[in-house]
C-alpha cells in the first residue's frame, strides 16, 4: 500500500465518527424531508407516489396552516420586541451601581434556568380559571374570573406574556456583557459635551450595542418560530387553533394525524422561513453595525 | 479663555487619599502641566476639575466661579482623554461636532466651525472616515479638534500623547503647543513624561503622593529644585545627590577619602549635595588639582553626549563591581571609555545645591565650590 493511500485512509477514519453522526442525524433527515415532501403519504392500501408540488399547493390552500402561520407571525411580533426591550432595560438597570445588584441579576436570570415545561406549569397555575393566581387577585379586586387559556381572544396573548418572561432574562445577560465592555471614557466624554442620560443612550450606548441587538434579535426570532413546548402543557394549540404555532402544527400533522408527507412539506416551509429570516437580518443589519 | 484656580482640593476613597489639599493657579492662556510618577494622583486631580470625580474637599474656580459641585457640562471645559474616547460608530465630522449637536447649535454654524477646526488640525481630508480607519496621530487630532471646537474656557488633557510613537509624539508636542498659543487656551495637561513637561509647560506642578511638591516655570524647577524628589524626577540622567558628613573644620562629602571640608558651617546629619550631571567637570588627575579623585566605571553614549558613571576612589584602585555611590556626569560628544585610571571631578562654584535631612532645599543656599587643592593626608 502506498504511503499516499494510507494517509487517505487515516483521514477518512478520523473523519468517520463525526461524519456518521452528521449524515445520520442531520443531512440524511434533511434531504429525506425534502424528498418526502415531494411524495404522497403512503398507506398499506395506497402506496406512496410522486406528487411533485401538490403538497406545497395544499399548504397554500390549507386554512389551518394560514391560521397557524398568522399565529406564529403574531407570536413573533408580540414576543420578540418586548423581550428585547425588557432585556435591555433590565441590563441597563442592573449595570448601574445599585445596591444588591448581584441578587437582582440572579432574580432576572432565574426564569432562564428553568425548563420551559416547568415554566409552563407555573404559569398554568397563574392562568387557571377560578383558583389561578390571576383570578384570585381579580377576585380580591372584585373583577370577575376569566378562562384565560380557554378564550380564543386571550389564549395566545397569555402564552406570549409567559414567553417574554422566560426569554428576557436570557437576553439580558448578553446585553449586560456588552454593556460591561463599553469603555467608560466614551460615556464620560459625552457627559462633558453636555449629553444627558437619554442622549447618551440614544446616540452612544444603543448604537454601540447594535451587534448584540442583532445577535439577540436573530436568536429571539428563531426561538419564536421554533417554540412548541408550552403548548403541550397549556393549550395543545387550542381553543380552535387559536394558539397553534407552526412547529406544533407540524408535530400534530406528523404524529397525531400521521400525515408524514404533509408534515415534511410544512417542515421544509418552516426551514425556508427560518433561513430567510437569518439571511435577511445579516444582510440588512450587518452592514450598518460593525465599526471596528 | 479663562483663569483656573484650585484651592485645597482633596479626594479620598475609603481609606485611600489620592489627592491631598492641592492648590494651584493656572493663568489665562497658560499651559500648566501636572507632572509626577504613576499613581501620584494626577488623573484624579484632573478628573475632579472636569467634574467626573466628586471632590472630598476644596474648591475649583473658573473665572472666579466655584464649580467644584457643578455638572461637568456646565463648567465650560473640554477634555482630551488618553484613549481619545472617540465614538467608533460616528464619522470624524460627527465626532468633532458631537457636542455642538447635543447643545443644538444650528447646522450652518456647526459646519462653519467644523471646516475651521478641521483646517486647524489638518483633518479636512478625513472628515467622512470612522475612527477605526485613522492612524494613531490622526485619532489624536480628532480628539483635539473635538476639544477645540467647543471654544471652552479651559481644556484638560490626560496623557494625550502617550499612545503615540516617539517621533510622532515629538511632532504632536510642537503642534499642540502652537495650537494652544494660537487659540490662547488655558490648558491643564497631565503627564508622567518630564520631556513633555519641560518642552510645553509655562508652569509645571510637580506632584508626589497626592500633593504638589513644587510648582513654577520648568526652568526654575530644573535649576532650583525644592526637594531631592524634584531634583531626581526632573532631568535625565537625574541630579546626583551626594551625602555630606561632618569632619574637622566643617562638612565634607561622605565619599571623599581625604575628608577635605567643603564649607565651614556644621550642618545636621543627613544633609546632601545636589549636582546636575552636566554641571560636573572631569579633568586629568594632578596632585594640585581641585576636586575628587574618581575612576570611570560605566559609559552610556547618546550621540550628542555621553553619560559616564563615576566612582570616588580612595586608594587609587577602584572596584568596578561596586556600583554604589555612582556619580553620573554628562560630557558632550563621544567620550572614550579608554580614559582609564584616576580622574579629577569638580564642578562650577554655583552648581551645587544643598538639601537638608528632610530632603528639602536649605535656604539660603551657600556657594559650595569643589574641595580644593593639595590632598592633605588625614591626621
Ligand atoms: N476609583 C478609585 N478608587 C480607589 N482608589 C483609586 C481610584 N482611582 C484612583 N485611585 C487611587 O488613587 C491614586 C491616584 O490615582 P491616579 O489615577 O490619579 O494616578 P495617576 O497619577 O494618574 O497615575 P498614572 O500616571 O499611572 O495615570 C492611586 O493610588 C490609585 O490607586
Ligand atoms: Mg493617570
Amino acid at each position: 500500500m502506498s504511503p499516499d493511500r494510507r494517509s487517505w485512509i487515516h483521514a477518512w477514519l478520523l473523519l468517520m465518527p463525526a461524519a456518521i453522526v452528521l449524515i445520520g442525524f442531520t443531512y440524511y433527515p434533511a434531504v429525506g424531508t425534502v424528498v418526502e415532501s415531494l411524495w404522497t403519504n403512503g398507506t398499506v392500501i395506497r402506496p406512496s407516489k410522486f406528487a411533485g408540488w401538490d403538497n406545497y399547493a395544499q399548504v397554500l390552500g390549507d386554512p389551518v396552516f394560514r391560521k397557524v402561520f398568522r399565529n406564529t407571525v403574531l407570536f413573533a411580533l408580540g414576543t420578540v420586541p418586548p423581550a428585547i426591550t425588557l432585556a435591555l432595560l433590565m441590563a441597563l438597570w442592573v449595570n448601574g451601581g445599585l445596591a444588591g445588584r448581584a441578587l437582582v441579576r440572579l432574580a432576572y436570570f432565574t426564569p432562564t434556568i428553568l425548563p420551559m415545561i416547568a415554566v409552563a406549569n407555573i404559569w398554568l397555575f397563574f392562568y387557571t380559571p377560578g383558583i389561578g393566581l390571576l383570578d384570585q387577585i381579580g377576585h380580591g379586586l372584585g373583577v370577575e374570573g376569566h378562562n384565560w387559556l380557554g378564550d380564543a381572544d386571550t389564549a395566545l396573548a397569555c402564552i406570549m406574556v409567559m414567553t417574554v418572561w422566560k426569554e428576557a432574562g436570557f437576553f439580558m445577560i448578553f446585553y449586560l456583557a456588552a454593556l460591561q465592555t463599553l469603555p467608560p471614557d466614551l460615556i464620560e466624554a459625552a457627559r462633558l459635551e453636555g449629553a444627558g442620560r437619554w442622549t447618551i443612550f440614544r446616540r452612544i450606548t444603543f448604537p454601540l450595542l447594535m451587534p448584540t441587538t442583532l445577535f439577540v434579535l436573530i436568536n429571539a426570532l428563531l426561538n419564536s418560530f421554533k417554540l412548541v413546548d408550552p403548548l403541550f402543557v397549556l393549550t395543545k394549540g387550542g381553543p380552535d387553533n387559536a394558539t397553534n404555532l407552526l412547529l406544533y402544527y407540524i408535530y400534530e400533522t406528523g404524529f397525531s394525524f400521521f400525515d408524514g408527507a404533509y408534515a415534511a412539506t410544512l417542515t421544509v416551509v418552516l426551514l425556508t422561513l427560518l433561513a430567510g429570516i437569518a439571511l435577511t437580518q445579516f444582510a440588512v443589519l450587518d452592514r450598518r453595525i460593525h465599526y471596528r | 479663555m479663562s483663569h483656573l484656580e484650585i484651592r485645597g482640593l482633596s479626594k479620598q476613597w475609603g481609606g485611600i487619599t489620592a489627592v491631598k489639599e492641592v492648590s494651584l493657579i493656572a493663568e489665562r492662556g497658560s499651559f500648566t502641566v501636572l507632572l509626577g510618577p504613576s499613581g501620584c494622583g494626577k488623573s484624579t486631580l484632573l478628573r475632579m476639575v472636569a467634574g467626573l470625580e466628586e471632590p472630598s474637599a476644596g474648591h475649583i474656580l473658573i473665572d472666579g466661579r466655584d464649580v467644584a459641585h457643578v455638572d461637568p457640562a456646565k463648567r465650560g471645559i473640554s477634555m482630551v482623554f488618553q484613549s481619545y474616547a472617540l465614538f467608533p460608530h460616528l464619522t470624524v465630522a460627527e465626532n468633532i461636532t458631537f457636542g455642538l449637536r447635543v447643545r443644538k447649535v444650528p447646522k450652518a454654524e456647526r459646519n462653519r466651525r467644523l471646516v475651521q477646526v478641521a483646517e486647524l488640525v489638518d483633518l479636512s481630508a478625513y472628515l467622512d472616515r470612522r475612527p477605526a480607519q485613522l492612524s494613531g496621530g490622526q485619532r489624536q487630532r480628532v480628539a483635539l479638534a473635538r476639544a477645540v471646537i467647543a471654544e471652552h474656557a479651559v481644556c484638560l488633557m490626560d496623557e494625550p500623547l502617550s499612545n503615540l510613537d516617539a517621533k510622532l509624539r515629538h511632532a504632536m508636542r510642537m503642534e499642540l503647543r502652537a495650537l494652544q498659543r494660537r487659540l490662547g487656551m488655558t490648558v491643564l495637561y497631565v503627564t508622567h513624561d518630564q520631556t513633555e513637561a519641560m518642552s510645553m509647560a509655562d508652569q509645571v506642578a510637580l506632584m508626589n503622593g497626592g500633593t504638589v511638591v513644587q510648582s513654577g516655570p520648568p526652568e526654575v524647577l530644573y535649576k532650583d529644585p525644592a526637594t531631592t524628589f524634584a531634583a531626581r524626577f526632573l532631568g535625565a540622567p537625574p541630579m546626583n545627590i551626594l551625602p555630606l558628613r561632618p569632619v574637622m573644620g566643617g562638612m565634607a562629602l561622605a565619599a571623599d577619602p581625604l575628608d577635605r571640608p567643603l564649607m565651614r558651617a556644621t550642618l545636621p546629619d543627613g544633609c546632601a549635595l545636589g549636582l546636575r550631571p552636566e554641571d560636573l567637570i572631569l579633568a586629568p588627575n594632578a596632585p594640585q588639582a581641585p576636586g575628587l579623585p574618581v575612576s570611570v566605571i560605566s559609559e552610556d553614549y547618546h550621540g550628542a553626549d555621553t553619560v559616564l558613571g563615576l566612582r570616588i576612589t580612595s586608594t587609587g584602585s577602584a572596584d568596578p563591581h561596586d556600583p554604589k555611590g555612582e556619580i553620573l556626569v554628562r560630557l558632550p560628544g563621544r567620550v572614550s571609555a579608554e580614559r582609564q585610571g584616576i580622574q579629577r571631578l569638580s564642578w562650577r562654584d554655583d552648581a551645587a545645591r544643598l538639601f537638608g535631612p528632610d530632603g528639602k532645599k536649605r535656604d539660603p543656599s551657600p556657594r559650595i565650590p569643589p574641595p580644593q587643592g593639595p590632598a592633605q593626608e588625614p591626621e
